[in-house]
Protein backbone atom coordinates (compact mmCIF):
# COMPACT_ATOMS: atom_id res chain seq x y z
CA UNK A 1 0.00 0.00 0.00
CA UNK A 2 1.19 3.48 -0.60
CA UNK A 3 0.15 6.90 0.18
CA UNK A 4 0.13 10.32 -0.85
CA UNK A 5 0.68 12.27 2.09
CA UNK A 6 4.04 11.28 0.92
CA UNK A 7 4.36 13.48 -1.92
CA UNK A 8 6.50 13.05 -4.87
CA UNK A 9 8.96 15.37 -5.25
CA UNK A 10 10.41 15.22 -8.90
CA UNK A 11 13.82 14.45 -7.17
CA UNK A 12 12.65 11.57 -6.52
CA UNK A 13 10.73 11.07 -9.73
CA UNK A 14 14.14 11.73 -11.31
CA UNK A 15 16.19 9.60 -9.31
CA UNK A 16 14.30 6.83 -9.65
CA UNK A 17 14.19 7.01 -13.43
CA UNK A 18 17.93 7.50 -13.89
CA UNK A 19 18.36 4.24 -11.17
CA UNK A 20 16.16 2.16 -13.51
CA UNK A 21 18.04 3.43 -16.56
CA UNK A 22 21.64 2.78 -14.52
CA UNK A 23 20.35 -0.71 -14.03
CA UNK A 24 18.81 -1.62 -17.40
CA UNK A 25 22.56 -0.90 -18.58
CA UNK A 26 24.45 -2.76 -15.69
CA UNK A 27 21.70 -5.68 -16.38
CA UNK A 28 23.14 -5.93 -20.02
CA UNK A 29 26.28 -7.12 -18.58
CA UNK A 30 24.95 -8.69 -15.46
CA UNK A 31 21.87 -11.10 -15.18
CA UNK A 32 19.74 -12.08 -14.25
CA UNK A 33 20.56 -9.55 -11.19
CA UNK A 34 22.25 -6.15 -12.13
CA UNK A 35 22.89 -5.75 -8.58
CA UNK A 36 23.15 -8.29 -6.03
CA UNK A 37 24.52 -11.03 -8.26
CA UNK A 38 25.15 -13.35 -6.15
CA UNK A 39 23.64 -14.37 -2.58
CA UNK A 40 23.39 -17.25 -0.05
CA UNK A 41 20.19 -18.54 0.45
CA UNK A 42 19.42 -18.43 4.42
CA UNK A 43 16.20 -19.38 6.68
CA UNK A 44 16.01 -19.54 10.55
CA UNK A 45 13.67 -17.62 12.87
CA UNK A 46 12.58 -14.27 13.91
CA UNK A 47 11.84 -14.27 17.85
CA UNK A 48 9.90 -11.00 19.12
CA UNK A 49 11.25 -9.47 22.65
CA UNK A 50 8.91 -7.95 24.83
CA UNK A 51 9.63 -4.05 24.20
CA UNK A 52 8.16 -1.53 25.83
CA UNK A 53 9.20 0.56 22.44
CA UNK A 54 6.71 0.60 19.79
CA UNK A 55 7.07 1.06 16.23
CA UNK A 56 3.83 1.51 15.20
CA UNK A 57 3.49 -1.27 12.27
CA UNK A 58 1.71 -3.44 13.56
CA UNK A 59 3.22 -6.17 11.98
CA UNK A 60 5.77 -6.06 14.25
CA UNK A 61 4.36 -4.47 17.27
CA UNK A 62 1.96 -7.05 17.06
CA UNK A 63 3.31 -10.51 15.40
CA UNK A 64 1.15 -13.67 14.78
CA UNK A 65 3.14 -15.52 17.28
CA UNK A 66 6.84 -14.92 19.81
CA UNK A 67 8.95 -16.60 17.31
CA UNK A 68 8.28 -16.96 13.30
CA UNK A 69 9.95 -18.48 10.58
CA UNK A 70 11.62 -16.42 7.99
CA UNK A 71 13.93 -17.48 4.52
CA UNK A 72 16.70 -14.89 3.89
CA UNK A 73 19.22 -14.52 1.79
CA UNK A 74 22.54 -12.55 2.22
CA UNK A 75 24.71 -10.76 -0.93
CA UNK A 76 27.61 -8.64 -1.48
CA UNK A 77 25.55 -5.15 -4.47
CA UNK A 78 28.44 -4.74 -6.46
CA UNK A 79 29.05 -8.31 -6.74
CA UNK A 80 32.79 -7.06 -6.92
CA UNK A 81 35.46 -10.37 -5.65
CA UNK A 82 35.89 -10.92 -1.79
CA UNK A 83 37.94 -10.05 0.36
CA UNK A 84 37.28 -6.50 -1.32
CA UNK A 85 34.91 -4.53 0.54
CA UNK A 86 31.13 -4.38 -1.00
CA UNK A 87 28.11 -3.00 0.51
CA UNK A 88 26.07 -6.20 1.78
CA UNK A 89 22.41 -7.02 1.34
CA UNK A 90 20.69 -8.81 3.98
CA UNK A 91 16.49 -9.52 2.93
CA UNK A 92 14.31 -11.26 5.25
CA UNK A 93 10.93 -12.56 4.40
CA UNK A 94 7.98 -13.23 6.33
CA UNK A 95 5.55 -15.90 4.67
CA UNK A 96 2.20 -15.59 5.71
CA UNK A 97 -1.14 -16.68 4.46
CA UNK A 98 -1.65 -13.08 3.23
CA UNK A 99 1.75 -13.33 1.21
CA UNK A 100 5.03 -12.74 1.43
CA UNK A 101 6.32 -9.63 4.07
CA UNK A 102 9.98 -8.60 3.04
CA UNK A 103 12.32 -6.28 4.31
CA UNK A 104 15.16 -4.97 2.69
CA UNK A 105 18.53 -3.97 4.40
CA UNK A 106 21.70 -2.57 3.44
CA UNK A 107 25.13 -1.71 5.20
CA UNK A 108 25.15 1.45 6.31
CA UNK A 109 26.34 2.94 9.70
CA UNK A 110 24.31 2.81 12.50
CA UNK A 111 24.38 6.84 13.74
CA UNK A 112 22.80 10.24 12.58
CA UNK A 113 23.03 10.81 9.79
CA UNK A 114 25.30 7.79 8.95
CA UNK A 115 22.24 5.57 9.01
CA UNK A 116 21.28 7.19 5.52
CA UNK A 117 24.11 6.59 3.74
CA UNK A 118 25.76 3.10 2.18
CA UNK A 119 28.65 1.47 4.19
CA UNK A 120 31.22 -1.15 2.30
CA UNK A 121 32.12 -3.91 4.33
CA UNK A 122 33.99 -6.89 4.21
CA UNK A 123 32.62 -9.02 6.75
CA UNK A 124 28.59 -9.48 6.69
CA UNK A 125 28.68 -9.62 10.45
CA UNK A 126 30.79 -6.54 11.43
CA UNK A 127 28.47 -4.37 8.89
CA UNK A 128 25.71 -2.72 10.42
CA UNK A 129 21.87 -2.74 8.67
CA UNK A 130 19.45 -0.20 7.85
CA UNK A 131 16.46 0.20 5.49
CA UNK A 132 18.20 3.58 4.53
CA UNK A 133 14.40 4.87 3.75
CA UNK A 134 12.27 5.19 6.10
CA UNK A 135 8.40 3.12 6.15
CA UNK A 136 5.25 5.29 7.47
CA UNK A 137 3.87 3.79 10.31
CA UNK A 138 0.97 4.84 12.74
CA UNK A 139 3.90 6.62 14.79
CA UNK A 140 5.31 8.08 11.83
CA UNK A 141 8.70 7.72 9.79
CA UNK A 142 10.13 4.33 11.21
CA UNK A 143 13.02 2.90 10.28
CA UNK A 144 14.19 -0.61 10.66
CA UNK A 145 17.36 -1.96 11.41
CA UNK A 146 19.84 -4.75 12.04
CA UNK A 147 22.92 -5.81 13.74
CA UNK A 148 25.17 -8.69 14.07
CA UNK A 149 25.12 -10.32 17.94
CA UNK A 150 27.57 -13.05 16.70
CA UNK A 151 29.53 -14.76 15.07
CA UNK A 152 32.14 -11.93 14.66
CA UNK A 153 34.09 -12.65 11.26
CA UNK A 154 31.80 -13.99 8.76
CA UNK A 155 32.95 -14.49 5.20
CA UNK A 156 31.22 -12.70 2.76
CA UNK A 157 32.57 -14.44 -0.11
CA UNK A 158 28.77 -16.40 -1.00
CA UNK A 159 30.57 -19.82 -1.00
CA UNK A 160 32.50 -19.30 2.01
CA UNK A 161 29.65 -17.70 3.59
CA UNK A 162 27.22 -20.55 2.84
CA UNK A 163 29.57 -22.98 4.37
CA UNK A 164 30.51 -21.09 7.51
CA UNK A 165 26.57 -20.65 8.01
CA UNK A 166 25.98 -24.31 7.28
CA UNK A 167 28.01 -25.33 10.99
CA UNK A 168 26.82 -22.01 13.04
CA UNK A 169 24.12 -19.83 13.25
CA UNK A 170 24.40 -16.02 12.43
CA UNK A 171 22.24 -13.90 15.04
CA UNK A 172 21.24 -10.44 14.53
CA UNK A 173 19.01 -7.87 16.87
CA UNK A 174 16.49 -6.21 14.86
CA UNK A 175 15.79 -2.43 15.82
CA UNK A 176 13.41 0.25 14.63
CA UNK A 177 14.01 4.05 15.16
CA UNK A 178 12.70 7.56 14.02
CA UNK A 179 14.71 8.97 11.61
CA UNK A 180 17.03 10.61 14.09
CA UNK A 181 15.83 8.61 17.26
CA UNK A 182 17.75 5.48 19.41
CA UNK A 183 17.68 2.21 17.99
CA UNK A 184 15.06 0.13 20.06
CA UNK A 185 15.48 -3.73 19.77
CA UNK A 186 12.36 -6.06 19.19
CA UNK A 187 13.24 -9.42 17.95
CA UNK A 188 16.35 -11.62 17.56
CA UNK A 189 17.07 -12.95 14.06
CA UNK A 190 18.90 -16.58 13.72
CA UNK A 191 19.76 -17.47 10.19
CA UNK A 192 21.86 -20.47 9.06
CA UNK A 193 22.34 -22.45 5.46
CA UNK A 194 20.32 -25.25 5.25
CA UNK A 195 19.66 -25.50 1.08
CA UNK A 196 21.26 -27.49 -1.06
CA UNK A 197 22.38 -24.57 -3.47
CA UNK A 198 24.37 -21.25 -2.36
CA UNK A 199 21.64 -19.19 -4.13
CA UNK A 200 18.15 -19.11 -3.77
CA UNK A 201 16.17 -17.90 -6.77
CA UNK A 202 13.04 -16.17 -4.82
CA UNK A 203 12.89 -12.11 -5.83
CA UNK A 204 13.20 -9.93 -2.25
CA UNK A 205 10.60 -7.15 -3.20
CA UNK A 206 9.74 -4.72 -0.16
CA UNK A 207 7.81 -2.52 -1.98
CA UNK A 208 5.40 -5.04 -3.52
CA UNK A 209 5.86 -7.09 -0.52
CA UNK A 210 5.30 -4.70 2.31
CA UNK A 211 5.51 -5.68 6.23
CA UNK A 212 1.65 -5.05 6.76
CA UNK A 213 0.92 -1.97 8.92
CA UNK A 214 3.74 0.02 6.70
CA UNK A 215 3.34 2.14 4.29
CA UNK A 216 5.43 3.17 1.32
CA UNK A 217 6.27 7.24 1.49
CA UNK A 218 4.89 7.83 -2.14
CA UNK A 219 8.55 9.94 -2.72
CA UNK A 220 10.36 6.31 -1.69
CA UNK A 221 7.85 4.21 -3.88
CA UNK A 222 9.08 6.65 -6.77
CA UNK A 223 12.46 6.66 -6.03
CA UNK A 224 12.68 2.49 -5.53
CA UNK A 225 10.17 1.24 -7.82
CA UNK A 226 10.93 1.67 -11.53
CA UNK A 227 14.53 0.01 -10.58
CA UNK A 228 12.83 -3.12 -8.88
CA UNK A 229 10.46 -3.24 -11.67
CA UNK A 230 13.81 -3.15 -14.25
CA UNK A 231 15.33 -5.76 -12.12
CA UNK A 232 12.68 -8.09 -11.82
CA UNK A 233 11.45 -7.89 -14.78
CA UNK A 234 7.80 -5.78 -13.92
CA UNK A 235 6.36 -3.50 -14.94
CA UNK A 236 5.95 -0.28 -12.67
CA UNK B 1 27.66 9.73 19.45
CA UNK B 2 25.88 11.73 22.58
CA UNK B 3 26.13 9.62 25.80
CA UNK B 4 23.02 7.79 25.93
CA UNK B 5 24.68 6.64 22.47
CA UNK B 6 28.23 5.38 24.03
CA UNK B 7 25.88 3.36 27.00
CA UNK B 8 23.64 1.85 24.39
CA UNK B 9 26.56 0.77 22.60
CA UNK B 10 28.16 -0.29 25.81
CA UNK B 11 25.26 -2.30 26.88
CA UNK B 12 24.82 -3.95 23.65
CA UNK B 13 28.16 -4.95 23.71
CA UNK B 14 27.96 -7.01 26.81
CA UNK B 15 25.01 -8.63 25.28
CA UNK B 16 26.51 -9.65 22.29
CA UNK B 17 29.47 -10.76 24.29
CA UNK B 18 27.83 -13.45 26.43
CA UNK B 19 25.89 -14.58 23.66
CA UNK B 20 29.45 -15.42 22.32
CA UNK B 21 30.44 -16.91 25.79
CA UNK B 22 27.17 -19.32 25.89
CA UNK B 23 26.33 -20.15 22.64
CA UNK B 24 26.52 -23.43 22.04
CA UNK B 25 27.57 -24.64 25.15
CA UNK B 26 25.92 -27.93 26.59
CA UNK B 27 24.63 -28.10 30.17
CA UNK B 28 27.40 -29.58 31.79
CA UNK B 29 30.04 -26.79 30.18
CA UNK B 30 27.07 -24.32 31.40
CA UNK B 31 27.39 -26.18 34.95
CA UNK B 32 30.97 -26.47 34.71
CA UNK B 33 33.62 -25.40 37.25
CA UNK B 34 37.02 -24.64 37.63
CA UNK B 35 37.60 -25.52 40.92
CA UNK B 36 35.29 -26.68 43.74
CA UNK B 37 34.46 -23.49 44.88
CA UNK B 38 34.66 -21.10 41.54
CA UNK B 39 31.59 -19.76 39.95
CA UNK B 40 29.81 -21.69 36.98
CA UNK B 41 28.98 -19.61 33.33
CA UNK B 42 25.45 -20.07 33.91
CA UNK B 43 25.52 -18.71 37.17
CA UNK B 44 27.56 -15.32 35.88
CA UNK B 45 25.32 -15.11 33.01
CA UNK B 46 22.13 -15.28 35.39
CA UNK B 47 23.97 -13.16 37.89
CA UNK B 48 24.80 -10.22 35.55
CA UNK B 49 21.29 -10.08 33.60
CA UNK B 50 19.65 -9.99 37.38
CA UNK B 51 21.52 -7.24 38.11
CA UNK B 52 21.23 -5.27 35.11
CA UNK B 53 16.98 -5.99 35.49
CA UNK B 54 17.15 -5.02 39.16
CA UNK B 55 19.26 -2.04 38.76
CA UNK B 56 17.39 -0.62 35.73
CA UNK B 57 14.35 -1.69 37.04
CA UNK B 58 14.86 0.51 39.84
CA UNK B 59 16.12 3.26 38.01
CA UNK B 60 12.87 3.17 36.16
CA UNK B 61 11.02 2.48 39.20
CA UNK B 62 9.23 -0.64 37.40
CA UNK B 63 9.12 -4.46 38.16
CA UNK B 64 12.04 -6.21 37.23
CA UNK B 65 11.46 -8.67 34.30
CA UNK B 66 12.55 -11.54 35.64
CA UNK B 67 9.44 -11.11 38.13
CA UNK B 68 7.12 -9.23 35.50
CA UNK B 69 7.89 -11.61 33.29
CA UNK B 70 7.96 -14.45 34.62
CA UNK B 71 11.40 -15.10 33.70
CA UNK B 72 11.70 -16.60 37.88
CA UNK B 73 9.00 -19.66 37.28
CA UNK B 74 10.85 -20.53 33.69
CA UNK B 75 14.14 -20.81 36.00
CA UNK B 76 12.62 -22.99 38.72
CA UNK B 77 15.52 -21.50 41.02
CA UNK B 78 15.72 -22.90 44.62
CA UNK B 79 16.34 -19.19 45.28
CA UNK B 80 14.13 -17.04 46.99
CA UNK B 81 12.11 -14.53 43.57
CA UNK B 82 14.12 -11.36 44.31
CA UNK B 83 17.61 -12.88 44.95
CA UNK B 84 19.60 -11.79 42.52
CA UNK B 85 22.74 -13.55 43.45
CA UNK B 86 24.62 -10.69 45.03
CA UNK B 87 26.56 -12.55 48.07
CA UNK B 88 26.00 -15.78 47.10
CA UNK B 89 28.20 -18.86 48.32
CA UNK B 90 29.50 -21.77 46.49
CA UNK B 91 26.41 -23.91 47.19
CA UNK B 92 24.10 -21.32 46.46
CA UNK B 93 26.26 -21.01 42.94
CA UNK B 94 25.10 -25.00 42.66
CA UNK B 95 21.46 -23.95 42.97
CA UNK B 96 21.32 -21.72 39.49
CA UNK B 97 20.51 -25.06 37.26
CA UNK B 98 20.22 -24.27 33.42
CA UNK B 99 19.86 -26.62 31.14
CA UNK B 100 20.02 -24.81 27.81
CA UNK B 101 21.73 -21.43 26.90
CA UNK B 102 18.78 -20.49 25.21
CA UNK B 103 17.02 -19.58 28.76
CA UNK B 104 19.78 -17.45 30.01
CA UNK B 105 19.77 -15.63 26.27
CA UNK B 106 15.90 -15.65 26.23
CA UNK B 107 16.34 -13.53 29.75
CA UNK B 108 18.78 -11.34 29.02
CA UNK B 109 17.53 -10.48 25.55
CA UNK B 110 14.62 -9.16 27.17
CA UNK B 111 16.62 -6.88 29.67
CA UNK B 112 18.93 -5.85 27.07
CA UNK B 113 15.73 -5.02 25.17
CA UNK B 114 14.39 -2.88 28.34
CA UNK B 115 17.82 -1.08 28.88
CA UNK B 116 18.30 0.23 25.56
CA UNK B 117 15.09 1.91 25.46
CA UNK B 118 15.64 3.34 29.31
CA UNK B 119 18.75 4.90 27.62
CA UNK B 120 17.30 5.96 24.74
CA UNK B 121 15.30 8.50 26.79
CA UNK B 122 18.78 10.03 28.35
CA UNK B 123 20.08 13.43 28.28
CA UNK B 124 23.58 14.19 29.75
CA UNK B 125 21.73 16.35 32.26
CA UNK B 126 19.65 13.09 33.47
CA UNK B 127 23.38 11.72 34.16
CA UNK B 128 23.83 13.75 36.99
CA UNK B 129 20.56 13.08 39.05
CA UNK B 130 21.28 11.43 42.47
CA UNK B 131 19.80 7.72 42.15
CA UNK B 132 21.11 6.75 45.81
CA UNK B 133 22.14 8.68 48.36
CA UNK B 134 23.69 5.00 50.41
CA UNK B 135 27.38 6.09 49.38
CA UNK B 136 29.75 8.90 49.94
CA UNK B 137 29.37 10.40 47.51
CA UNK B 138 25.74 9.71 45.96
CA UNK B 139 25.52 7.49 43.29
CA UNK B 140 24.45 9.63 40.44
CA UNK B 141 22.73 8.05 37.41
CA UNK B 142 25.88 7.99 35.12
CA UNK B 143 27.90 6.24 37.79
CA UNK B 144 25.04 3.60 38.35
CA UNK B 145 24.71 3.07 34.76
CA UNK B 146 28.79 2.82 34.36
CA UNK B 147 28.91 0.62 37.34
CA UNK B 148 26.20 -1.61 36.02
CA UNK B 149 28.02 -1.77 32.51
CA UNK B 150 31.36 -2.84 34.87
CA UNK B 151 29.75 -5.58 36.48
CA UNK B 152 28.49 -7.18 33.32
CA UNK B 153 31.70 -6.80 31.64
CA UNK B 154 33.69 -8.39 34.43
CA UNK B 155 31.00 -11.47 34.39
CA UNK B 156 31.03 -11.68 31.26
CA UNK B 157 34.54 -11.95 30.60
CA UNK B 158 34.86 -14.24 33.64
CA UNK B 159 32.26 -16.85 32.33
CA UNK B 160 34.36 -16.36 28.50
CA UNK B 161 37.49 -17.37 30.74
CA UNK B 162 35.65 -20.30 32.21
CA UNK B 163 34.51 -21.36 28.30
CA UNK B 164 38.06 -21.31 27.14
CA UNK B 165 39.13 -23.66 30.02
CA UNK B 166 36.03 -25.86 29.90
CA UNK B 167 36.99 -26.51 26.13
CA UNK B 168 39.98 -27.39 26.36
CA UNK B 169 39.35 -30.08 28.75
Amino acid sequence: MTTDAGRPTVFAVVAGRVLAVAFRILQRFRRPRPIHPHGVALSGTVRYLTSPARSGIAFLDHPAAAELPVSARVSRSLGVPAPLPDVIGLAIRWDGPSGPADLALASTGFGVPSRFWLAAHRSPSRARFTTLIPYRSDRGPVLLAARTIGPRDLPSEPRALATALTGTTWRLRLYHASPTGHWHPFAIVELRHSSTTVDTPDRFDPVRHQLPGSETYNWARRLREPSYARVQGKTS
Amino acid sequence: MNTADLLTDAFARVSETVHGVVDGLSSRELMARVDDESNTIAWLVWHLTRVQDDHIADLMDTDQIWLSAGWVDRFRLALPATDTGYGHSSDDVATVVVESPDLLLGYLDEVHARTAHFLSGLTDADLDRVVDENWTPAVTLGVRLVSIVSDDFQHAGQAAFIRGVVRRR
